[in-house]
């Protein structure tokens, strides 16, 4: 089973589009120790800070810890961004991150992130969600991120087409 | 612990001050201390944005500048319609990338 570690933006992004609970039928969902501590800071603010910590204690997320980060310190990423791109590295996780800088820092070091964007996509395809699910949730989704229509248009397209094969 | 700051400030601002300070019944010191936090807050939060927007720094490094957690700016940047970074093209090579 595939073990998909989230940075603190895209576990925020599918806990306020109510898809949190179904990512364990897609694989282990880790986070790093950091940003734990980010997801459920303001837990007396917001919700989805107590959602993500009681699926913390159900231990429906792992968490998981280093000693120390020895990729090259990066003043423009956070500390819980440059955790999770070291465990991926260190451990072969698929890493979830929804940061275009995080995600670039990524990609030059040999890792191939995701976004949440692809993990609704993959849900569908797995059949965990449905299609009208899907269309749902991305919507939601394309709200919270301000999506451009374009990337609406691309992914209800590429569903529909990855449903039929 | 506090410390010490001195700042050599226009008269007019002072006047400015010692009004207010009089409306919000305060004193002098505490409206400056009152106007300088909340100041200082603002100034974070338009620095971190302004060079989140510029993709200078990721939205982590953006919340630790502006002391503001993740929820709060995640929610801020839908609020004031700041879309997240990916273009069309961008997604189309991830989804492209995950088939090799």
């Amino acid at each position: 089973m595939d073990t998909y570690i989230f940075d603190a933006c895209s576990m925020i992004y599918l806990t306020k589009i109510q898809v949190k609970e179904n990512l364990p039928n897609l694989g282990n969902i880790t986070i790093s120790t950091k940003v734990k501590n980010e997801l459920i800071d303001s837990i007396e603010k917001y919700p989805d800070a107590n959602t993500i910590k009681n699926n913390l204690n159900k231990k429906l997320i792992q968490v998981a810890e280093i000693k120390g980060i020895s990729l090259p310190n990066s003043l423009r990423l956070g500390q819980g961004e440059l955790e999770t791109i070291e465990i991926c590295k260190n451990l072969n996780y698929i890493l979830v991150c929804d940061d275009k800088k995080a995600y670039n820092y990524a990609k030059v070091r040999g890792l191939k992130p995701i976004t949440s964007e692809i993990i609704l996509l993959q849900l569908v395809q797995k059949k965990i969600i449905s299609l009208n699910e899907f269309e749902k949730k991305f919507d939601d989704l394309a709200n919270l991120k301000v999506l451009k229509q374009d990337v609406v248009n691309y992914f209800k397209k590429k569903v529909k087409i990855s449903s039929k094969t | 612990m506090s410390d010490q700051l001195n700042i050599r400030l226009d008269k007019n601002l002072i006047k400015d001050f010692e009004e207010l300070a009089k409306y919000e019944n305060l004193d002098r010191s505490a409206l400056v201390k009152k106007v300088l936090i909340e100041g200082l807050n603002q100034e974070r939060l338009n620095y971190a944005l302004q060079k989140y927007i510029t993709q200078e720094i990721s939205l982590e490094k953006a919340s630790e500048i502006a002391k503001i957690s993740m929820h709060e700016l995640i929610q801020l940047l839908t609020k004031l319609g700041i879309s997240t970074q990916f273009s069309l093209d961008e997604y189309k090579n991830i989804v492209d990338s995950l088939k090799t």
